[in-house]
């Protein structure tokens, strides 16, 4: 049985994608517990990070126990408030994240510039990110190719392959 | 069930379960363990067209008697930053 209360770090183990090139954002990504992830469809949760100084809050809140909002847990004053300032000067682009170690996903991390509107739309985080994880490269690589025809003009990035991965 | 009743259902298990708010329609759909990136669409549905099944009342009705749902409350509902869930 998972305890909640607990420090985050304790029930949700993260792993960090380091942005391999200029422009390109660190990811903080988390492993979600069975049961939540069960419910959301989702196994993963990703903080998207551009700075040391984000990376130091993010760091700190991912050492204490989520706030809670009534019985439930409120990310959004947690970690997510380490990370959630809309990131305004950023180039468009997709890029695909290697895993830091085995176990871990594929990230594909999408950057575009977005009305308001269209960020809330899409869910987008800081008001530009999108995300989605894959358990291979193959199919990390089959996403960015149907991403392609929807971001026209946006470059891909893709892991030096030399570098280990 | 119809759809009036489903959406009251949401309302006083926000109130039993200490939401202070009538619980989100993709709540409702978790609870259920509706799967898909947006479970509540198909609440939305549901309520829309009074299309509600037997097994879906016998579960929410055993829930507004007080059963709680299997999966624990915080699976449920989750406050995350960019998002209504």
């Amino acid at each position: 049985m998972i305890d909640l209360s607990a420090p985050l770090q304790d029930w949700m183990p993260t792993a960090w994608y380091g942005g391999y090139l200029s422009g390109l954002p660190d990811l903080c990504v988390g492993r979600w517990p069975d049961a939540i992830a069960r419910a959301h469809g989702q196994r993963w949760k990703a903080w998207i990070v551009t700075n040391a100084t984000e990376t130091k809050r993010l760091t700190a809140a991912l050492a204490q126990p989520v706030p809670r909002k009534g019985p439930a847990l409120d990310f959004a004053a947690g970690p997510d408030a380490a990370v959630r300032k809309p990131v305004r000067q950023a180039d468009d682009f997709v890029a695909l994240y290697a895993p830091p170690a085995e176990g871990w996903p594929w990230i594909t991390l999408v950057s575009l510039t977005l009305s308001p509107a269209a960020a809330a739309e899409l869910g987008a985080a800081r008001g530009r990110y999108t995300w989605d994880a894959d358990d291979t490269e193959a199919a990390a690589l089959d996403r960015i190719a149907r991403l392609r025809s929807m971001t026209p003009g946006a470059p891909v990035h893709l892991p030096d392959r030399s570098a280990g991965h | 069930m119809t759809g009036d009743e489903l959406r009251d259902a949401r309302r006083r298990l926000g109130e039993m379960w200490g939401l202070g708010r009538p619980l989100r329609m993709s709540e409702m759909g978790r609870a259920l363990r509706l799967q898909g990136r947006d479970p509540g669409a198909t609440v939305r549905d549901w309520e829309r067209k009074d299309a509600i099944s037997g097994p879906v009342s016998v579960a929410v009705d055993l829930m507004l008697a007080g059963t709680m749902p299997p999966d624990p409350i915080e699976a449920i509902v989750l406050y995350e930053s960019g998002s209504a869930t």
